[in-house]
């Protein structure tokens, strides 16, 4: 008797701490975290702060009079200068800036009147920081040092990076819709294995998130940033609406991105696999061996099972085999490991949260953050546009990290895949056992010091 | 309240710890004996699944998966067991390689 009270206290003080830490961490595993809704893409960056002018009063003017003109011009609000009859006027909702400033200007008690400009930072020598509102939250490029890597390189469109995955968001056709933050980003013509069509639109998910890391649009004062901004992306899609498909698609896919032409010219550079299986094909490495002859670099992703084998086709010796690492650099725990593994890159871990400024959590789980849409409404409701900016987790998102990299490097001048995957493997930091081992391969991809030529050209 | 309830239920708790001695002995025996009966029955479906061609998720072979496996979801970070997996599509795995419940 006094033996199973003791059993249900236990389990009554259990219930209570994880409620209590639950209350302290709001965020579950399997919630996917939105960061904001879907919003109306603004063509380039606002160079003044909305419904906000500034008037200055000539020195005789009473502060009763300069009050009743400005709000005569729409004024809602009004702060003083500390240093003269200088004012921020904030305007009432329906009133316009031009219309202010036109009524303010005509008024002879008016020196001057303008609107408030947005002051931004300079930019730091060698470094380019986006004005992405939610940047901030993409730890895994700060772990990758992206600004420094921006400083040197942010792609050019005649480098394309071909994401054979579950299609992109990247067109209005049919129910598709073309994702919000990839306004400026260029695509190629791409196609559909799964259909059989030219539409390569993305039914998932998957493969836009992918994307998104890849050449999301920046610096475009609209949700994140992408790693190779600059860089042009072909949409291949090999696996249906749940994320699966063949060796015979893949094999397809790879073929149709490697005789690509446009203009004369092959764009295709860079081909990212955030997929596999766990059996190896000849018809997909044989494709991996054309396209690595025909100067193309295959990443691919080494799986997500957590265990000692690298998937097909990470695992072959002509692709960058891509692992993953958490917020810390540790392995992740799904990342799948191997003497085949070729770099880490930050794929995350949902249920930590190490990543938020100076390294304390922030409440968001350690995911990579970037825009796709939700895929529950997707697969419940047969509806893509319902688009947010979600923390996923797994090697497939810490491959497009390496794809980014592997592109700029292209840009920079190096065209041979070997020299690629060298360059990339050279400049990794090296992380666990000293030199390159199974868990971190060569370690964490370093892009500024890959672009700069360290270690292959030093 | 619940500062005392928490503070009780721990106490009560590090009663419940302390066992016999013999106790991890056994619960270790078992955790052996649960590992070998796994790997049995994963031997057993592996078999199984290489008779009809199938992939080690139960797909045909030559499947590819996002992320290169179907046991991680990367939306949730949520992880599913293997056998589960195949279990749910294939219901006869689960005859021929899962161990009986024991009758009491």
């Amino acid at each position: 008797m006094c033996r199973t009270i003791r059993i249900l206290a236990f389990v009554a003080a259990l219930a209570i701490v994880v409620d209590l830490i639950g209350h302290r961490l709001p965020l579950r595993a399997d919630d996917v975290y939105r960061v904001a809704s879907v919003r109306i893409p603004e063509r380039g960056r606002r160079a003044y702060r909305p419904g906000e002018v500034i008037v200055q009063f000539k020195e005789a003017v009473r502060d009763r009079d300069a009050s009743d003109m400005m709000r005569e011009a729409g004024g809602r609000t009004a702060r003083r200068s500390d240093f003269g009859p200088r004012y921020l006027v904030r305007l009432d909702d329906g009133f316009e800036i031009a219309d202010a400033l036109d009524r303010l200007r005509t008024m002879p008690g008016v020196d001057f009147a303008e609107p408030n400009g947005v002051a931004r930072a300079f930019q730091r020598v060698g470094y380019f920081t986006p004005h992405d509102p939610f940047y901030t939250s993409q730890w895994h490029f700060r772990m990758l040092d992206s600004e420094r890597t921006w400083g040197i390189q942010k792609g050019d469109p005649s480098v394309a990076v071909a994401v054979l995955d579950t299609g992109i968001a990247y067109e209005d056709f049919g129910p598709y819709r073309k994702a919000p933050d990839f306004g400026g980003t260029v695509f190629l013509q791409g196609h559909d294995f799964i259909n059989g069509d030219d539409h390569a639109n993305d039914d998932n998910f998957h493969g836009t998130h992918v994307a998104s890391t890849i050449a999301e649009a920046t610096d475009n004062n609209i949700g994140v940033a992408g790693l190779a901004f600059g860089c042009a992306l072909m949409p291949v899609k090999v696996l249906d609406n749940e994320g699966v498909g063949s060796f015979f698609m893949v094999a397809e896919g790879i073929d149709y991105a490697v005789t690509f032409t446009q203009n004369g010219q092959h764009p295709v550079k860079v081909i990212n696999l955030s997929l596999g299986g766990d059996s190896s094909s000849t018809s997909v490495r044989q494709a991996v061996d054309r396209a690595v002859a025909a100067g193309v670099t295959v990443v691919a992703a080494a799986g997500n099972d957590g265990q000692g084998k690298v998937s097909f086709p990470a695992a072959l010796p002509n692709v960058i085999g891509v692992g993953a690492v958490d917020g810390r650099k540790m392995k992740a725990p799904y990342s799948n490991f191997g003497p085949e593994l070729s770099v880490v890159a930050p794929g995350g871990d949902i249920n930590r949260d190490d990543t938020g400024p100076d390294g304390v959590p922030d409440g968001r789980p350690d995911g990579v953050l970037q825009q796709t849409f939700d895929p529950d409404t997707a697969a419940e409701q047969g509806r893509y546009d319902d688009f947010h900016y979600f923390f996923v987790v797994g090697t497939s998102q810490a491959t497009p990290h390496v794809a980014a990299v592997a592109a700029l490097l292209y840009r920079q001048g190096i065209t041979q895949p070997a020299a690629i995957k060298a360059a990339i493997e050279n400049t990794a930091e090296d992380l666990g056992t000293p030199g390159r081992d199974d868990t971190f391969g060569h370690g964490l991809v370093r892009p500024a010091l890959a672009l700069r030529g360290y270690g292959l050209n030093q | 309240m619940l500062a005392v309830g928490l503070l009780l239920s721990f106490l009560l708790a590090g009663s419940v710890a302390a066992g016999p001695k013999d106790k991890p002995v056994t619960s270790k025996s078992k955790t052996a004996s649960a590992k070998a009966a796994r790997a049995r029955e994963e031997k057993c479906v592996d078999r199984w699944l290489a008779e009809r061609k199938l992939d080690a998720y139960g797909s045909p072979e030559g499947t590819m998966y996002a992320g290169g496996t179907p046991l991680f979801n990367e939306a949730t970070g949520r992880h599913i067991d293997r056998l589960d997996h195949i279990y749910r599509k294939h219901a006869e795995a689960k005859v021929a390689c899962a161990p009986t419940p024991k009758k009491r």
